[in-house]
Order: C-alpha cells, then sequence, then structure tokens
C-alpha cells in the first residue's frame, strides 16, 4: 500500500545528513548522522570535548542550564537559527515495508525469496529486505544464491523495492537487521560483515566466547565498518537496526547506547515490535499458544542484562516492552536527545497454519534448505505472518528508489503499524515568534524560543478498507507523549525516563476517512521530545498502556498499536 | 558431623538440567545419601560467567571422601563442602553454596516436594506440598486460590530469603510458570 496524502509533493528534503559538507552544513543531535564529527577518526574524544563545551557554553549563557541535552548544548552554543531536521512540507508519502524477512536461505525457514517477495507485494508493501541469519554456511554458501534470487524478483516485481541484507548476530547480543542500497560494493560489503563480525562466525572460529565485554567490542567495531564503507563512498548508506531487543535481556542499555555512538549514521533504530506476531494465537484457535512474538523466556543468569525486570521479557499490545513502557528504555534514550527509531516487522520464517514444511536439503553444507516442501494440512505450530500481513513499517520517502527509503528510515520519518490500523500520519511540530515557524515532523528536530509555545498538528489517515484479516480497523485512541530532554544519563545502563507520560489523549471519532488532533505546549522553558501512539482500545491496562500479553492467549487481530517517532525540539534564547 | 550442604562447577556438557541431575544421582548411588535439593547459580564476577551447582544431601555419605571424588567426577569440576575453603576454580561452586543457603540466588532444578505436585493445583497447595515459599506473578497478582498449571515443569528460585516460583498468566484463566521447558528456539536452537 502507498499511503498517499492528498497532496502533491516537490520538496526535496534537506536534513542535512550529507556527507560532504560536514563542516559548514547544520549542526544535527549530538552521535546522530548529521553531527558534523561524527565522521571524523577521533570523533569519539573531540565529541565528547565539544559536548562538555557546549553544556558549559549553554549553562553559562542561561539557556539550557544543567537540563540542557547534549544536542541542545551543541545548538544554542552554535547561536541557533535554522538547525532543524526533517522540515514539515505536508506533502509525504509513505512506503510500507518490512527490514526482517527470512528464507529458504535460514536454517530455521523455507520459503523462496520470491514467495516472500510476492507475499509482501500481496499484502501491500513497497519494500522489502531481505535477512537471513548470518552463520558460517550463510557467510559461505548462502549470499552468492540470495543476491541473483533477488535481482530476480527486483525484474519480476518493478514496483516494489527489494533490499538484500542479513540478521546480523550482535556479538555479545541479540541478533540485528543490516542492510544497504543495490550497489557495486553491496554484496562484497555483506559478506565482509559477516565474515569479520557476525557473532556466530566468530564464536564459530573461537574469537568470541563467554566473554560479554569482549564480544561488545566487535560489535561496535562492526558498525564502524559499516559506517566506515559510508565514508570511503562503497555504499551510499548502511543501516542497522536492533531486533526483538528484550526477548532474552541480553541487548542492555550501554550496549545499545554504545551501537548509537558508534555509527550514528547506521545504528539507527530497533524493533519496536517484534514479528511472530501470531505466536500469542490460543492453541484452541488453532495457532501455537506461545508467547505473542516468541517471545517466552526469562532472564539468562549468565548472559541477561539483571537489571531488567521479569516483564521485559514479554510483549505489551504486540510491542516490544523497551517501547511500549511510557517512560521506559527508549524514552531514555530519547530524553538524552539521541535519535533512535522504532519499527514492525514480520520476522517471517514459518507463517501462521501455512501448509508447508521446510526442504530437506543440508543447510550446514550448502547454505539453503531447498524448496519447502507442501504437506497439504495447515501446520498449527507456526507463529509468523507473511511480510505486510500483519505489520508495516511506514516510512515517508522523498521518491520511490532505495535510497529515499533508506534517508527516510536514517531520518526518522517512520511509523510503525499492526493490522493496517493507520495509513499515514503527518505530524507538524512548529513554533512562532521566532521560532520553527515551518515546523518539523516524524524523527525531527526543531527549536521554539524560550518562553514561546510549540503547536502540533496531527492528521493520521485511518484505514479505509480491510485489513488481512477481512477487519476494517477503527482507531479509537491516538496518546501524545511527551517528555524533557535532561542530556546524557550518567548511568549507561539507564533504562527509565521518569518525567515521560501521556500529556494528552485523543478519543478518535468514527465514520471519517482522516482524524485531526492539535494540541499546545505553553510557555515552554525546557527542551523537550515528544511522540505519538495509537490503538484501536480493545486492550488497555488501568493506565490507559497496553497490558502484558498473555502466553497462548494473545489473538493480534484484537489489539492493534501504532507507535510514531518522535520531534525533538530544542529551546533557545 | 559432616555438613550436607555441597556444591560444584558442573561442566558446561553437564550443566542441562536432566545431564545434572543425573550426575549427581549417579554420583551420590550407594553413598547411604541422596540430594533433595539441586539449584544453580551463574558467577559473574570473572570475565567469563561460570555456573555453580549447590546440592543439599538428605544426610552426610558414609564415605565423605569417597563421595566428594565421585561428585567431582561425575560433575567434571572441583567440589566444595559446606564450611571448607573449595580448590582452585572453585569460586562459583562457593558462590551458588552460600546463595542458596541465604536464599538469596538459586534455580532451584530439584526441590522438596516436586513429585508430589503435577497438573493444576491451587497456589495455598503448592506452596503447603512442597519447599515453594511463595507464588510470585509477572504482570498479575497472585492469590492463594488462584489456580497454577504446572506444565510439569517447576523452576523456583531462591530470592530474599524465600524459594519463590514466579508465574504468569495463561490461556484458560490459570497461572503457569514463566520458565517453560520448551521455550521458542530461535534459529532452530543454533542462535546465541
Amino acid at each position: 500500500m502507498s499511503h498517499d496524502h492528498q497532496h502533491g509533493h516537490d520538496h526535496g528534503h534537506d536534513h542535512g545528513h550529507g556527507h560532504g559538507d560536514h563542516h559548514h552544513g547544520p549542526t544535527g543531535a549530538e552521535g546522530s548522522w548529521a553531527d558534523p564529527d561524527a565522521d571524523d577518526p577521533l570523533s569519539v574524544s573531540r565529541r565528547g570535548f565539544l559536548a562538555t563545551a557546549a553544556v558549559v557554553a549553554g549553562a553559562a549563557a542561561g539557556l539550557g542550564g544543567a537540563a540542557a541535552g547534549v544536542g541542545q548544548g551543541v545548538a544554542a552554543a552554535h547561536g541557533g537559527g535554522g538547525q532543524t531536521t526533517n522540515p514539515w512540507h505536508g506533502r509525504s508519502v509513505f512506503l510500507a515495508g518490512d527490514h526482517h524477512i527470512h528464507t529458504q536461505f535460514s536454517p530455521d525457514a523455507q520459503y523462496e525469496i520470491e514467495t516472500q517477495v510476492s507475499k509482501g507485494q500481496e499484502y501491500g508493501l513497497d519494500w522489502v529486505v531481505i535477512t537471513d541469519h548470518g552463520s558460517v554456511a550463510h557467510q559461505k554458501f548462502s549470499i552468492d544464491q540470495v543476491t541473483p534470487r533477488i535481482e530476480a524478483s527486483r525484474a519480476a516485481h518493478r514496483d516494489m523495492l527489494v533490499f538484500q541484507g542479513l540478521e546480523w548476530n550482535i556479538p555479545g547480543a541479540e541478533h540485528a537487521t543490516v542492510f544497504l542500497p543495490p550497489g557495486a560494493a553491496t554484496v562484497d560489503i555483506l559478506k565482509a560483515f559477516e565474515a569479520g563480525y557476525d557473532g556466530s562466525v566468530l564464536a564459530a572460529a573461537g574469537t568470541i566466547g563467554a566473554d560479554a565485554a569482549a564480544a561488545e567490542r566487535y560489535a561496535v567495531e562492526g558498525l564502524k565498518y559499516l559506517e566506515a564503507q559510508v565514508r570511503n563512498r562503497r555504499t551510499e548508506l548502511a543501516l542497522m537496526f536492533a531486533n526483538h531487543p528484550s526477548r532474552q535481556g541480553i541487548d542492555s542499555p550501554h550496549e545499545i547506547r554504545g551501537w548509537r555512538e558508534a555509527a550514528p549514521g547506521v545504528a539507527v533504530g530497533m524493533e519496536g515490535a517484534p514479528g511472530h506476531q501470531a505466536a500469542g494465537i490460543p492453541a484452541a484457535a488453532g495457532g501455537p499458544g506461545s508467547g505473542r512474538g516468541y517471545y517466552d523466556r526469562g532472564p539468562n543468569p549468565a548472559t541477561s542484562f539483571l537489571a531488567y525486570p521479569p516483564e521485559s521479557y514479554r510483549t505489551f499490545g504486540g510491542f516490544d516492552w523497551m517501547t511500549a513502557t511510557v517512560g521506559g528504555l527508549w524514552d531514555s534514550l530519547l530524553a538524552e536527545g539521541r535519535p533512535f527509531w522504532v519499527t514492525a516487522t514480520s520476522d517471517s520464517h514459518q507463517v501462521f497454519r501455512d501448509t508447508f514444511a521446510p526442504g530437506s536439503q543440508d543447510y550446514p553444507t550448502t547454505g539453503s534448505r531447498g524448496a519447502p516442501v507442501d504437506t497439504g494440512a495447515p501446520i498449527t505450530t507456526y507463529g509468523d505472518f507473511w511480510p505486510g500481513q500483519y505489520s508495516s513499517t511506514l516510512v515517508a520517502a522523498d521518491s520511490r528508489d532505495y535510497v529515499s527509503v533508506m534517508r527516510g528510515l536514517q531520518a526518522g520519518k517512520v511509523v510503525a503499524v499492526h493490522g493496517r490500523l493507520i495509513e499515514g500520519l503527518d505530524l507538524r511540530v512548529r513554533s512562532g515568534r521566532g521560532g520553527d515557524g515551518r515546523g518539523v515532523t516524524l524523527g525531527g528536530r526543531t527549536q521554539v524560543r524560550r518562553g514561546n509555545d510549540v503547536k502540533v498538528d496531527v492528521t493520521i489517515e485511518l484505514a479505509t478498507g480491510p485489513n488481512a484479516n477481512g477487519d476494517v480497523p477503527k482507531l479509537a485512541r491516538v496518546d501524545l507523549i511527551s517528555g524533557p530532554v535532561t542530556g546524557a544519563a550518567a548511568d549507561r545502563d539507564t533504562f527509565t525516563a521518569p518525567q515521560t507520560r501521556v500529556v494528552q489523549t485523543f478519543e478518535v471519532r468514527g465514520g471519517r476517512k482522516r482524524a485531526t488532533f492539535e494540541y499546545t505546549f505553553r510557555d515552554v522553558q525546557q527542551s523537550f521530545y515528544l511522540r505519538l501512539r495509537g490503538s484501536d482500545g480493545k486492550q488497555l491496562d488501568a493506565n490507559d498502556n497496553p497490558p502484558i500479553d498473555v502466553v497462548g492467549d494473545a489473538d493480534p487481530w484484537q489489539d492493534l498499536w501504532f507507535y510514531a517517532n518522535p520531534v525533538f525540539v530544542d529551546v533557545v534564547a | 558431623m559432616t555438613a550436607r550442604w555441597w556444591a560444584g562447577v558442573p561442566a558446561d556438557d553437564v550443566l542441562p538440567d536432566a545431564h545434572l541431575l543425573a550426575a549427581v544421582d549417579a554420583a551420590l548411588a550407594g553413598s547411604g545419601t541422596a540430594a533433595e535439593l539441586v539449584c544453580t547459580s551463574v558467577d559473574r564476577s570473572a570475565t567469563a560467567p561460570r555456573a555453580g551447582v549447590a546440592v543439599r544431601l538428605t544426610a552426610a555419605p558414609a564415605d565423605p571422601d569417597r563421595t566428594r571424588t565421585a561428585l567431582a567426577t561425575a560433575l567434571g569440576g572441583p567440589v566444595v563442602v559446606d564450611g571448607e575453603a573449595g580448590p582452585d576454580g572453585a569460586t562459583p561452586a562457593v558462590a551458588a553454596l552460600l546463595a542458596a543457603q541465604d536464599g538469596v540466588d538459586g534455580r532451584c532444578v530439584r526441590f522438596p516436594g516436586q513429585d508430589a505436585v503435577a497438573g493444576r493445583l491451587p497456589v495455598a497447595d503448592l506452596v503447603a506440598r512442597t519447599a515453594i515459599d511463595a507464588v510470585v506473578g509477572v504482570g498479575t497478582a497472585v492469590g492463594p486460590d488462584a489456580v497454577v498449571d504446572t506444565l510439569g515443569f517447576l523452576r523456583p528460585q531462591f530470592t530474599d530469603g524465600r524459594l519463590t516460583l514466579v508465574v504468569e498468566q495463561a490461556a484458560g484463566g490459570v497461572l503457569q510458570p514463566f520458565e517453560v521447558e520448551f521455550p521458542h528456539e530461535c534459529c532452530g536452537g543454533a542462535g546465541p
């Protein structure tokens, strides 16, 4: 589905990520792709110095005081004015996609690449990323089989964007999507990256073992390698999204912060909602009866981050605990002023009630399971959906091409949606009287003069047709969530943002194609961020938050949510 | 009198629950005692985490030296007895022993009363019939009349001085253990 707004489209964005203009271009958030120092070999120490200097300068000027974020400090030190990202233009075209899809080239999946691409198109996706598991066999045998099949699917689906990627075993942590746009060096980079930095490959070689800190360093080096490929212009872009981050409690807060800082142009987000959304369908309803998202584990005393609470190992309204918790881990990153985005994917391996079983080819020696085999009967243990059938990541792209989709993802112009709950979302955040009157949209950064107001305008395109379950979903509620930007956390394992809260809930009236809301933050004294989420209103806890999903009793179609990515508002003098 | 609390450092291949119980039972066979409580905890003080296992015996073994040798052989690692300084490499065993004794840490693979409960039963009965002191819910409140479906697999943990079973809401209005025997294996179990 293309989620076109009614407006035309004529505006190229200018969020200042070009790698050629770092030393005179706009100053972005610290550690973001717009950070002028991000590609400096001395960037870590220089950024540390600059951030310190800027906060001091900001405090001295009475700008942000102790509460100013590092990014705000940098902006203030440069005198403010014009330093925005993702300027609003009201003509966003949303392209729906999925960055986490497996095929017969994973040892635990089964479908042909062409099947996954076709299904994605059938369910309305505009772009897909093929992400088979990294491993010795995948690196040696699978990639060279995947490449021509992706090219064939591109030729067969001219209006689909089919990215080649990898599900990276992050050394010392969970999995992550890594992908690049098509280019002369794409396959070489993927192969070299997997050989050098995949956790499974490194473990097989004995390079990493039980020493978590040692493994974590390989993760950081791997991300720096990808960023270097961009800097050296071997590829225009490379992106990484952490997948199912809370499933095993092994993506610790300091690791996530470390990835983001190591490669701010590459490590830009995480799955806000994991795939496997059919896994919680009750056995009595012909489903696997497992945990939604296959989140059915508890902490591993040897490897998990022990401060994560037990409930973090479950989903809430289908979304990962890091994202679904107001004032949780995601908010703790945003409260630092760190751009970090959330998505929704299928993680499609074996589809709910499909009749096909894996082929019998020997994966370790061939890198493929061969063609799947039709058993003729629905298999009830499968817990996944087809790409686009349930989960979609809507990206506002400037045009329908590979690089534009990736730029939109990198810029955070992204909404994570389940069950086609909404089809588009136009967010405009602006201020008058010497501030940013034009405003910015999803993933953006704007500014307001101290004491002035910030106006938020939201237009949501509601579902106009049935989703893949045959329901026309009805958006019932939209929450506007906000918290102050309080600067870098002293403890890098921080995973709470206690001041972040729902500031307003909008009820959605039915019978319309479009819902509009507005809200004004008055007399703004402190830099802050805001974000939106919404639901069908069917599953809410006593505080109107998504409740924990019950293992073996989670019908995903009766519990739909969307999460939109944030906008940061800097206070300037 | 020889202490009833023993502990060891199992080799990796002995660590899975069934292997661990089999190793302990084999080592104690014919010794005049048995393991009534077996619980593991992980020592994360070193660079690489290492599991230790604490064992509470029903009685002192007839020949402690012989039993110690048998247990060390079965576990594939050093063994310590309560009150003794451990040999080199026994830090995880000492930590596991102290944690279990104090009730502050340890995942119990075997515990008194384990075989006396099965299927569905009220929380009050679970606590009355076993060594489990408390049943705590994740994302849900738990009263004494709430029904737990044991699913034939209980792994209570020592925490705050109590042996606690963590449960969660399940389909059909019952509770089930938060830790299940066969969680979904990603990558067919090949993943990290």
